[in-house]
């Protein structure tokens, strides 16, 4: 019988690759359909480069969500921090067949903001629902015009400030909002239609009560 | 088409996303003879183009919120290892998997037990001789490249095509450095 090959690690660097590969060099090997629940997993457990993976990956996406949900970077990160601490402590809560890692993250952090964020306020609407002023975004310079447009989507109240943040500022799928929300996709389209509505009407409002400071 | 109608597809069509491009097609077709439409998707062209701009604006969180929730995690539970080597999984899996070959070759009477499979969906035979993996442990997983004959000596089967080809493998590494476990990467 020959001499046994040289067994090389396949795997040599300490990093964890991401979703291309199957593996979690060094540690743990998985499959990308299983690498989300296996990272989590890892954190839990304490493993510092999992945890800093799943964090590089989903942080940014909670911050802003935070962020544009109550206008507040203190609360933004709070929340944030929050979500991450129930994340690796909450042991029994992600389950992959009911939906994705993403989604069970912005479902934490949709609960955590509502702790620090009145979303149920009322909001008032101008009489004109749907205004037909095209220079409504226009003649103001861009910095305005973001503040602006910020500003009335923290008035919005929250079942429509939810589905305008995640749709339109996240960029999420309606599908992937539907998860994140717990709501059929019609429901999240309506809800974004009527509070887009609601924001051209509010902009309207702030732009004549601005034009007569 | 209808006025009414149209308006249910300005929003879709001024995001510019989640509308096929038929319907994208007879928006724009419509709006090019009615100017209230026309100006309704100029309007919701401009939101989005504002959101997008927010979108873009990316803020990102402190770092000082990663370094707080690292110190947070929990100490890994270890069992304290034989010896002062501290093996790094590739390493350990690379020297028990030379182990156990060493083994099958000075003991070639011996029948190795036959694999056991320890789960279906994962794929993975035990090991012959190998410690049985508990419960609680926690084991890591670790992919190498090794011979087909190192394979078959380990009691994997290998067809005889495949002996002298690199076959990659996943390696289940016990808490105590052992390999405990086996599957064909492919």
């Amino acid at each position: 019988m020959k001499r046994p090959n040289k067994v090389e690690p396949f795997l040599k660097e300490k990093a964890i690759t991401h979703r291309s590969g199957m593996e979690i060099v060094g540690k743990a090997l998985t499959t990308p359909e299983n690498m989300d629940g296996d990272l989590l997993t890892l954190a839990r457990s304490g493993h510092h480069e999992a945890f800093s993976q799943l964090y590089r990956e989903r942080s940014d996406a909670i911050y802003r969500f935070a962020l544009h949900m109550s206008g507040n970077p203190a609360v933004a990160d709070e929340v944030l921090q929050e979500t991450f601490l129930a994340l690796i402590r909450d042991s029994g809560g992600f389950d992959p067949r009911r939906g994705s890692l993403a989604s069970y993250i912005f479902g934490i952090a949709r609960n955590r903001v509502r702790k620090y964020v009145a979303l149920d306020r009322e909001f008032t609407e101008p009489d004109q629902e749907t205004p037909g002023d095209t220079d409504l975004l226009a003649n103001l310079t861009r910095r305005e015009t973001i503040d602006l447009v910020r500003q009335a989507v923290l008035n919005l109240p929250g079942v429509y400030r939810e589905a305008v943040v995640l749709c339109e500022l996240q960029e999420l799928s309606y599908e992937d909002a539907s998860e994140v929300l717990g709501c059929p996709i019609g429901t999240v389209r309506s809800r974004l239609h009527r509070g887009r509505a609601m924001l051209l009407a509010k902009l309207t409002a702030m732009k004549k009560s601005r034009v007569l400071v | 088409m209808t006025c009414e109608v149209i308006r249910e597809q300005l929003i879709e069509t001024a995001r510019g996303r989640e509308l096929s491009s038929d319907l994208r097609a007879i928006v724009f077709g419509h709006v090019v003879d009615c100017p209230q439409c026309a100006e309704q998707l100029e309007l919701q062209q401009r939101l989005s183009a504002v959101f997008s701009e927010i979108a873009l604006r990316c803020a990102t969180p402190p770092k000082r919120i990663e370094d707080a929730l690292l110190r947070q995690l929990p100490v890994p539970i270890r069992k304290k290892r034989p010896g002062v080597w501290e093996w790094t999984g590739a390493g350990a899996a690379a020297a028990a998997l030379a182990i156990v070959f060493l083994w099958a070759q000075h003991h070639p009477g011996a029948t190795p037990a036959a694999p056991v499979a320890l789960s279906q969906s994962s794929g993975f035979v035990t090991l012959p001789f190998a410690e049985e993996t508990s419960a609680e442990e926690q084991t890591d997983i670790v992919r190498v490249s090794l011979s087909g004959e190192s394979l078959l000596a380990m009691g994997i089967p290998v067809s005889s095509d495949l002996l002298d080809q690199q076959i990659q493998a996943d390696v289940e590494i016990g808490m105590d450095g052992t390999a405990r476990a086996i599957r064909l990467a492919n």
